[in-house]
């Protein structure tokens, strides 16, 4: 009973912090359409900078942590931002080279300024949850639900906005975009700063969670791009994709041990790109075949 | 003169990888990041091999035909997949292999690395010779044969699958054939790995190298394939062992390839969209 309850708790403090990263790149990937990694050195910016402020500033205040993991997830997400604006689809294999470039830069900055990451910090992450206020098993799970669905809510109501629209008009056709009189530039740098935003608050979540690393964020935003391939934007099968997932990781790590627990995510994205190919690859004999036979009944 | 041997080696492996990535990117046009795990398994194979009392010949042969199966299998992916989930699906490869090797530990020792038991029958200076021998003779090989027609038809391939679909081409038997060739280059360099230091680890041959070697790949002029892959290999390879003998602390080592793999990656990204934008 014991086990089976660790396991669950484990599994929802995982498909919260899943979630969160998900909502961050709901606006990324699904509305502008960009494939970038970019949100993978915006988590991992968050849970250094929030460690930085607690640390320096002697303070196991919630909110600080929360504002500079906000802030440096948001200032990071920009940058990468510009640097995904240029592409504008026109690559977007080139595009996703772009962001790994970025995130290894951010990655390999994070281990010159502070000598290595686990070295440096290591499980000695300042905790701000640590002062008991928090009820629950991990400290933060509490806050994180409310973060998830305050997330959630955010984007759902920022997809009504003119912002919103102006992104999806951008994801479609950049063309299109610039005739409506949108700057598409400027409306991606807005939607993917506050994207970084939401991530870098995940990314203080995920340290307190499993230490720091300036590697954090890349198998958790890995994940979140195969479930939110899978699930499409409708937030309830994101939710239900993130916790199918995380319930089958721990069972995978329960059952063959944590290695293999860390490989399944991974090989949920494989797996969801290769439905996506075989599904494409259908698609596209099917109308092959009302080509070439215009008689065949639609 | 361990030093020269360090640093030899070292290049030569990350530049056997740069023509494997180089060769995909401009006969596939696809971004193949997947380079340091084929090494891997294929180092892990060719241990494991020699150290079950197979002869180095055969134990060689058959982890390069392990390296050239994966290869194929992602080039029969590369033809049929978008560039971005190529790259996509080679990230979590890299991240699925990596794993794996951990988790076998009944074969592959795990975290403790695979050693090889019988001593190799080559001295330190033959092995850096024949790593250097067979880069050279790779990276001749393939300016060579960009030249010849087939080659050009690969690299309008690369350029554009749609090009050389109206000029008689197909696309995916060229990105099947140069993914599985790249692949082999990948696993000769797994292969030096495990002769040159006699061992392997899962972080060994990672995704942090197969990114580095992508940026040189991209970046080697197609021309001047032998010169740009020496000097950017140098560069990117090569610098790891000069900070390590300047005694530079090992995160900061790490820090500065990173950097410098990152900021080429980013360069030549920036780069290529702009000439094809051009």
């Amino acid at each position: 009973m014991g086990v089976l309850s660790q396991l669950l708790n484990g599994a929802l403090a995982a498909s919260v912090l899943l979630a969160l990263t998900c909502t961050a790149l709901v606006g990324q990937l699904v509305w502008l359409r960009v494939v970038s990694l970019s949100l993978a050195a915006s988590f991992a910016a968050g849970a250094y900078t929030a460690h930085l402020a607690v640390s320096s500033l002697h303070t196991d205040s919630v909110a600080i942590a929360l504002f500079a993991a906000a802030l440096g997830g948001g200032l990071c997400a920009s940058v990468g931002a510009l640097l995904d604006s240029t592409f504008h689809r026109k690559g977007a294999a080139l595009a996703l080279m772009c962001s790994l470039g970025f995130v290894t830069v951010i990655q390999g900055l994070m281990t010159f300024l502070t000598g290595g990451g686990v070295t440096a910090f290591g499980l000695n992450v300042v905790n701000p949850f640590a002062g008991g206020a928090w009820l629950g098993q991990p400290s933060w799970l509490p806050l994180g639900i409310a973060m998830a669905s305050f997330a959630a809510g955010t984007q759902f109501w920022i997809g009504r906005t003119w912002a919103g629209r102006a992104a999806v008009a951008i994801g479609d056709s950049v063309e299109l975009a610039l005739v409506l009189g949108v700057n598409p530039r400027s409306c991606q740098l807005l939607i993917q700063t506050v994207g970084g935003a939401v991530a870098g608050a995940a990314g203080l979540l995920g340290a307190l969670d499993a230490g720091l690393r300036p590697d954090i964020g890349f198998a958790v935003v890995l994940k979140a791009f195969g479930i939110l391939l899978a699930s499409g934007s409708s937030l309830w099968h994101v939710l239900a994709w993130a916790a199918g997932l995380v319930v089958m990781e721990q069972f995978v790590g329960f059952m063959w041990g944590g290695q293999l627990r860390e490989a399944t995510g991974p090989t949920f994205l494989a797996l969801v790109l290769l439905a996506g190919m075989i599904r494409e690859r259908t698609r596209g004999n099917r109308i092959q075949r009302r080509v070439v036979a215009p008689g065949e009944p639609t | 003169m361990a030093f020269a041997f360090l640093l030899v080696v070292s290049v030569s492996i990350g530049a056997l990888l740069s023509i494997a990535a180089h060769c995909s990117f401009r006969a596939a046009g696809r971004l193949f990041i997947v380079t340091g795990s084929i090494a891997a398994v294929a180092a892990y194979t060719f241990i494991g091999a020699v150290n079950q009392g197979i002869p180095w010949f055969v134990a060689e042969a058959v982890a390069l035909l392990c390296g050239w199966l994966l290869g194929m299998l992602l080039g029969w992916l590369a033809g049929r997949m978008s560039g971005e989930a190529f790259l996509l699906i080679g990230l979590a490869l890299a991240e699925v292999t990596r794993r794996l090797l951990y988790h076998f530990d009944a074969v592959t020792s795990g975290a403790y690395g695979l050693r090889l038991l019988t001593p190799a029958p080559l001295g330190t200076g033959a092995v850096a010779s024949l790593a250097a021998t067979i880069v050279l003779f790779l990276a001749s090989g393939l300016a060579w044969f960009f030249r010849t027609p087939l080659g050009c038809e690969w690299l309008v391939s690369g350029a554009s699958s749609r090009a050389a679909s109206l000029l008689g081409s197909n696309p995916q038997r060229v990105a099947l054939w140069a993914v599985g060739l790249s692949a082999l280059a990948a696993a000769q360099a797994g292969i030096l790995h495990a002769v040159a230091f006699q061992y392997v680890h899962p972080d060994d041959l990672a995704l942090g190298l197969g990114v580095a070697a992508l940026a040189v790949g991209v970046a080697a002029p197609p021309r001047h394939v032998v010169a740009g892959v020496a000097i950017l290999s140098f560069a990117a390879f090569g610098l790891r062992e000069v900070l390590r003998l300047v005694d530079t602390a090992g995160p900061a080592r790490f820090a500065v390839y990173q950097i410098v793999a990152g900021i080429v990656l980013i360069g030549m990204a920036l780069r290529t969209a702009a000439n094809e934008v051009g």
